[in-house]
């Protein structure tokens, strides 16, 4: 039966029992007359029609004045099919009760338990809703009621406050999630105090940084892009600046712009030294870097401005190569530059998508032009040997070091199993530069990699089919991928066969 | 009595009733037990984390079983109305830790359906190829310890070498070993890496070779067929009735698997087996692990051959809000039907996000399962009813 007609079908056998039916998704909801809810649940187990017979989850829903809605979803294995079976609690938010299903359901015990302990709504007829199944026993109060605040956004408002009415509710003391007004925390004292830090941080900063400068100075020529960089984080920051103060006493990681960055990072961004190897913050603070190599945040619109400044300082704090020829800054256009080339080539979408896709969909206004821009720069500027990033943005290194060598082959190579010839075009991608760091998070999936393709450099096309011919993994037939698992099984013919990773060439450990 | 002691075949036992020394029958022919209050737990190697089970014995006999939860209770639902839908990701991540790529999978899902976003296809392939990858590996860690508590020391080292190369695997591609956080609303984080789907399609031979290694570890093994065999029958209606899903219904029979009725992402393009047994004991419910991991090793190569090239994310407004109204999501987890029921008030934090976890349903059978039985054969039990604490209790 189709939800509408079940819909129908309920209305038929409960009369005026069922209060509301509800279709929304694809999905039925049954609201009915609370007193009716045991009958009705036992119409849905034992009318043949129905045959709900799978007892899927029962759960309370805060309805606000309404006071409390218990769902319970139930699901036919012979059927097919599914209801929410919804009724609110009468009682208003004081004194919810509803009669109990245990009777039907054996399942609705624990679930009717747990709904009394979230939201104290009490079941008739139920067996025992104490002790409290998930909270201690001597626990006061119910919550998942919206009345019952998180302690942490009473103390502190809600960190990740972005948009500006929101920060407006944040500082006048008001949690995010809750219906009443929590008590107004001192907004100003901690704003001061994070401003304080974050100057000290700044300063911080902008000393490791001239002492780096000073260092290379001699040795690099001095890119444009560190000038930018500089200034920005040097700028004062006339509209980010309360947002990123407050964040910074909370310990969050100011970088709003990734959304990678999660509270986890959080409070080292501004006074530790560099984690290079920390992939979140390495995403962070890429963006603005190669976006300012280009003057991007100079043309940028208001927010992503805004965005890039904010999270422009933490960039400098942690990355301390920023001034100097930051080994991060055209590894990070590179792998823009790659994933752009393998995803445009496969399906032509514009670089931005991209962009916004590695930095964690937040930078989505990005030009395509300053990719661009970026990749050419990095062609030129990029020192080949960089340190500390993982994964992907590893092959994106050797990515970059290839389009310094001279042409791009690169620039031709679809998808990464789409196009055999651009990989084997690209022997030199694997090769892994001398001094290479993958980092923390290297993947042996690439240093497999680069044991497979080094082997054979120069004529990777003329690899034997047939060696792989007799290879289970022959049945995998996607003609494209051939060329390269051809070359992997050549490599596996050297290593243990049940050893798949046997970690090879200097990319993996020094 | 004594046809209960003596095993067919097995000859007299020495000192046993047949010699007639140790046991001295009275009365009835009964002997009088005891009655025992036991605690088992709340920290107890099998247990798999802190769940206490509260047992009333008559002898050995188990009278009554209460399993006690909460523990390891971390308000996941109530932090879950406190945060936005990407941050959402990260923190069911960790509520089975075992199961963490098919969690955040669920609550993509379910704001997806809600935005009626359309999926890139690449990313929707990329989405099985991980869930399954990730399925193994929660397979592969209880194929270990199941064997672990019942005495078999072996195949948990055996698992976790194999977890170790999947896990590395996984890492190449999330950067993470354990909570991936590698969906997001729309997409996924980043495409595969290159070389991936190579390493991919080697790493699924490996652990097939090593998948009928533990077979015939285990299912060889004359005690550990002993101890499992006919020992916790979940009876089919009774498992409906509790809600009992994955591994542990479909050992009773019933092939209800959400990527087969309901397919998600691009299990309709993919032929997924779901192997059931007969009896429902512990020895099923093993046995269907096993042939599971073989299952999602065949949708891996299924999806290694269809895989398109594309782009994996999709453009998205900064803030993501999921409309108002509510849906719930189901998803074949590993552990079993894992869902999220999301009531939305069109802000960009849920109003209520209910999970729907495998394990406390499957937890709250536990108490049917243990009574009347043997207090020796609690950990078979225990151990094939697979389930993660911090999935019960959330």
């Amino acid at each position: 039966m189709t939800p509408e007609d079940l819909a129908e079908y309920f209305r038929d056998k409960l009369g005026a029992r069922v209060t509301d039916t509800k279709v929304a998704h694809g999905q039925l909801t049954v609201t009915v007359d609370p007193e009716a809810l045991p009958t009705a649940a036992r119409l849905c187990k034992e009318d043949p029609a129905l045959r709900f017979d799978f007892f899927d989850w029962m759960s309370g829903v805060d309805e606000r004045d309404a006071g409390f809605g218990v769902v319970t979803h139930l699901y036919s294995v012979e059927h097919r099919h599914h209801v929410n079976l919804r009724a609110v609690a009468p009682g208003g938010r004081d004194q919810p009760r509803l009669p109990s299903i245990t009777g039907v359901y054996r399942g609705a015990n624990w679930h009717e338990r747990e709904a009394y302990d979230m939201f104290g709504v009490e079941f008739d007829g139920h067996p025992g809703l104490l002790p409290r199944i998930l909270t201690v026993e001597n626990f006061e109060g119910f919550p998942l009621r919206k009345e019952f605040h998180l302690s942490t956004r009473d103390a502190k408002p809600w960190p990740g406050a972005k948009e500006p009415e929101e920060r407006a509710s944040a500082e006048a003391g008001q949690s995010v999630t809750t219906i009443d007004t929590p008590a107004p925390v001192s907004a100003e004292d901690k704003a001061a105090a994070a401003k304080a830090k974050a100057e000290r941080a700044k300063a911080k900063a902008a000393a490791m940084r001239a002492k780096k400068a000073g260092e290379r100075a001699a040795a690099e020529p001095q890119p444009a892009g560190g000038d930018l960089t500089e200034r920005a984080a040097a700028e004062p920051q006339p509209a980010g600046g309360d947002d990123q103060a407050s964040a910074a006493a909370e310990g969050a990681a100011p970088a709003p712009a990734s959304d990678t960055a999660t509270m986890d990072a959080g409070g080292e961004g501004l006074d530790k030294p560099p984690a290079p190897s920390d992939p979140d913050l390495a995403g962070a603070g890429e963006m603005p870097e190669a976006a300012s190599a280009t003057d991007a945040p100079l043309q940028a619109d208001e927010g992503e401005a805004e965005e890039t400044r904010s999270a422009s300082p933490a960039a400098a704090g942690e990355d301390v190569p920023a001034g100097t020829p930051a080994p991060d800054e055209p590894m990070g256009a590179a792998e823009i530059a790659d994933s752009d080339i393998a995803k445009d080539a496969a399906a032509g979408a514009v670089q931005g998508d991209v962009a916004a896709g590695a930095t964690g969909d937040q930078a989505g206004e990005d030009e395509p032009v300053d990719d661009l821009a970026a990749e050419t720069a990095s062609g030129i500027g990029a020192p080949p040997s960089a340190s500390g990033t993982p994964g992907v943005e590893a092959e994106g290194r050797h990515g970059g070091a290839t389009e310094q060598s001279g042409d791009r082959p690169a620039a031709e190579t679809p998808g990464m199993n789409a196009d055999p010839q651009g990989r084997a075009a690209r022997p030199a991608d694997q090769t892994p530069a001398p001094g290479a760091d993958d980092g923390a998070s290297a993947t042996r999936d690439s240093g497999q990699a680069v044991s497979a393709t080094t082997p054979d450099p120069a004529a990777p096309d003329t690899t034997p089919g047939g060696d792989a011919s007799d290879r289970p993994v022959e049945s995998y037939p996607s003609p494209d991928a051939e060329p390269l698992r051809a070359q992997e099984l050549q490599a596996d013919d050297a290593d243990p066969p049940v050893e798949p990773t046997t970690p090879s060439g200097e990319g993996e450990r020094s | 009595m004594t046809d209960t002691l003596l095993r067919p075949g097995s000859g007299m036992l020495p000192g046993g009733p047949g010699e007639g020394m140790l046991v001295e029958v009275r009365g009835e022919g009964e002997l009088r037990t005891q009655d025992m209050n036991l605690n088992i737990g709340p920290q107890h190697p099998a247990t798999h984390g802190v769940l206490r089970v509260v047992i009333d014995l008559d002898g050995e006999k188990i009278v009554r079983a209460t399993p006690v939860i909460g523990y390891m209770h971390r308000g996941f639902e109530k932090l879950a109305e406190a945060r936005d839908y990407r941050q959402i990701i990260a923190l069911v991540n960790r509520h089975d830790w075992l199961s963490a790529f098919c969690n955040e999978l669920g609550v993509a899902l379910a704001v997806e359906r809600m935005m009626e976003l359309e999926v890139p296809d690449r990313a929707e392939w990329i989405r099985v190829l991980m869930a399954e990858w990730n399925r193994v590996l929660n397979h592969l860690m209880f194929v270990g310890s199941f064997g672990l508590e019942l005495g078999a020391i072996t195949p948990v080292f055996f698992a976790f070498r194999e977890r170790e190369d999947i896990q590395g695997l996984m890492e190449s591609a999330t950067g993470g070993r354990l909570h991936f956080t590698y969906t997001r609303v729309g997409g996924l984080k980043e495409d595969l890496p290159r070389g991936f789907l190579a390493a991919s399609a080697k790493m699924t031979r490996n652990v097939r070779v090593r998948n009928s290694e533990y077979r015939d570890l285990l299912e060889g093994n004359e005690i550990f067929k002993a101890r499992t065999r006919k020992v916790g029958i979940l009876p089919p209606d009774v498992a409906l009735d509790y809600g009992v899903s994955g591994p542990t219904l479909h050992a009773t029979g019933i092939a209800e698997d959400a990527r087969v009725t309901e397919p998600y992402c691009r299990y309709d393009k993919v032929n997924v087996h779901v192997p059931v047994g007969a009896t429902g004991d512990s020895y099923d419910r093993f046995q269907i692990l096993l042939a599971r991991i073989d299952a999602s090793l065949d949708i891996i190569d299924q999806v290694l051959d269809n895989i398109p090239p594309g782009p994996v994310n999709v453009k998205l407004p900064k803030i993501v809000k999921a409309p108002e109204g509510e849906i719930y999501v189901r998803t074949e987890n590993p552990l079993g039907q894992g869902g999220y029921y999301l009531v939305s008030d069109g802000k960009k934090n849920p109003w209520r996000l209910k999970m729907r976890t495998p394990s406390f349903n499957n937890i709250s059978a536990m108490s049917y399962l243990l009574k009347d039985q043997l207090l020796s054969d609690m950990i078979a039990i225990l151990g094939s009813v697979f389930f993660v604490v911090g999935d019960v209790d959330r």
